[in-house]
């Protein structure tokens, strides 16, 4: 995946200005929006500080690192990661039923965030520290799209 | 940080827990309450306020705005009541309120319960609610189901410490063993390891017989001052710790996924403003959600090494007769986890076994006891330590 270039990738930052009242400014950054915007169109938006430059995926508002809230939105250009647990879901919520048993893991990143995901693949090749491709499922809209593929041993450490 | 007025349980109330049909939320809050106050020898006109721990009444019962409901058909008039919901620790952080309400003299007697009435679902439902305290957006979203987030601590506990699932079904198994003894218990019935590990899956590596079950039921206390407790009939049990603390909502935001660094803040936290040791607590009532939550939290509170819980489990050092006896009550997993409840009939155990009137569970010589409440996947941690007086 490549660089892109939509505006709100280059620069953010929660625009709270005190003055007297009628001229306080607060901007609510609509953070999770700009997620679910980037992954309908398969690719990740995660935040950085622009104080101690820490990164987060999902994105945040305000830094878990340093507090500051200038902070800006960067595109997380992983494509693979690591297992580093899950689960095979036998008992599913309604809505999922019709995939169990199916298998949730987490997923390190290799640019160093986490994240949660169906895991595809063989179950019989699960095993913590498997190397795993970024994917999505185009079936679905918002964070639900995401899913990680399990990659041949030949991919692991 | 402390009490400012030192502070007593002095009545315990609770429902059966099970499958209790057509009973409806306010009838089981009204039995545990009611009973509490019998407990007490404390009468209407004596409660100054009421804090309740509720779930989802709204979701398992399609009632909203329960504080003053529950207080209304208790019969209690015009009384500030305040529902607290923290997931699974909703009833711990009813106590914790009541307490501080009382510590800081805004009230003098105060009526704190839990309640949840969840067997009106189909157990796909209560899946699906209870997986609302993950994080909806990028946890329940993804697939995650409550049983799901444990399930991936267990296989990283595993992984890091040879933890096993014999380790695992030999809590449900104590767990069954103590709830025989327990009137109040959803299960009278004693299951083997073997039988544990041929139930069927719900989110592998946790078999059924990992998992807490779904369940009716009510709790309620009657906390006051020390000073005060002089004047009511009831057996005063004290408080002397109360800590809370919270973490990420999301499990894949935290550095390590083999326990929780919300208990050990907490149990610090706790220990510390007690003035005690860990070997000085002769009973516990540890959240067993799940049989790996039993094993994580006696390594977090302090009281095994990592790696070490499940092994002594197993050696039967938790047991009744044990160095250590955690969960006499049964725990969750076998009196029972109606969820809003659940933080307080871990207190009403810990209290009659302080009491010494825990009958065939009694515990010799017990006079310091610990309760640890989990809410969601430790996003919310509510400790207690209670001594008796």
């Amino acid at each position: 995946m490549g660089p892109r270039c939509f505006t709100f990738l280059r620069h953010y930052e929660i625009k709270v200005k005190i003055m007297k009242y009628e001229e306080t400014v607060i901007e609510t950054p609509r953070f999770t929006q700009k997620y679910k915007e980037a992954i309908n169109e398969d690719y990740l938006v995660g935040t950085q500080c622009q104080d101690c430059g820490s990164t987060f995926l999902p994105p945040r508002s305000i830094c878990k690192d340093c507090k500051s809230p200038r902070t800006k939105f960067i595109e997380i250009t992983a494509e693979k990661g690591t297992l580093l647990t899950y689960t095979i879901i036998h008992v599913a919520p309604p809505s999922l039923q019709h995939m169990a048993p199916y298998v949730v893991g987490i997923v390190e990143l290799e640019t160093g965030q986490r994240l949660t995901a169906i895991i595809l693949g063989d179950p019989a090749e699960l095993k913590i520290g498997k190397k795993v491709l970024l994917s999505f499922d185009s079936e679905t809209k918002g964070p639900g799209r995401l899913r990680f593929r399990l990659l041949p041993d030949d991919h692991s450490d | 940080m402390g009490l400012a007025r030192r502070v007593a349980i002095i009545g315990i109330g609770m429902t059966k827990f099970g499958a209790l049909g057509d009973v409806t939320t306010r009838e089981l809050f009204t039995e545990a309450a009611y009973k509490a106050m019998l407990d007490a020898g404390v009468t209407h006109k004596d409660i100054d306020g009421v804090f309740v721990g509720n779930l989802s009444s709204d979701v398992f019962e399609h009632q909203m705005h329960l504080a003053p409901l529950l207080p209304d058909y208790l019969a209690l008039d015009n009384i500030p009541a305040t529902r607290t919901e923290a997931a699974c620790a909703s009833g711990g952080l009813a106590l914790r309120s009541a307490i501080m309400s009382v510590a800081s003299g805004m009230y003098d007697v105060v009526l704190a319960g839990g309640v949840e009435k969840m067997t009106n679902l189909p157990t796909s439902k209560v899946t699906e609610a209870l997986a609302m305290c993950s994080d909806d957006i990028y946890e329940a979203n993804l697939g995650v189901t409550f049983p799901g987030v444990f399930a991936m601590m267990a296989r990283r506990h595993m992984h890091e410490y040879g933890t096993t699932p014999e380790m695992m079904a030999a809590v449900a198994v104590k767990a069954h063993d103590n709830a025989m003894l327990n009137p109040y218990a959803q299960f009278h019935k004693q299951i083997t390891i073997d039988k544990a590990l041929e139930s069927p899956m719900v989110a592998d590596p946790l078999h059924l017989y990992d998992c807490s079950p779904i369940t009716d039921g009510a709790a309620a206390l009657i906390v006051t001052t020390v000073e005060k407790a002089k004047e009511f009939e009831g057996q005063p049990v004290e408080v002397i710790a109360s800590a809370q603390t919270s973490d990420t909502m999301a499990l894949h935001d935290r550095p390590e996924f083999t326990g929780f660094r919300s208990t050990r803040i907490a149990a610090d936290k706790a220990f510390k403003m007690a003035g005690i040791e860990r070997k000085d607590i002769d009973v516990v009532e540890v959240h067993d959600c799940f049989t790996i939550a039993e094993i994580m939290a006696l390594e977090d509170i302090g009281f095994f090494k990592k790696g070490e819980a499940g092994p002594a489990i197993l050696d039967g050092q938790t047991r009744r007769d044990g160095d250590l006896p955690v969960n006499p009550s049964g725990g969750l997993k076998a009196k029972g986890h109606p969820i809003g409840a659940t933080g307080i009939s871990q207190v009403f155990s810990i209290v009659e076994q302080l009491r010494g009137v825990a009958g065939s569970l009694q515990i010799a010589d017990a006079e310091i006891g610990l309760t640890q409440n989990l809410g969601g996947s430790g996003g919310t941690q509510v400790l207690h330590i209670f001594k008796a007086l």
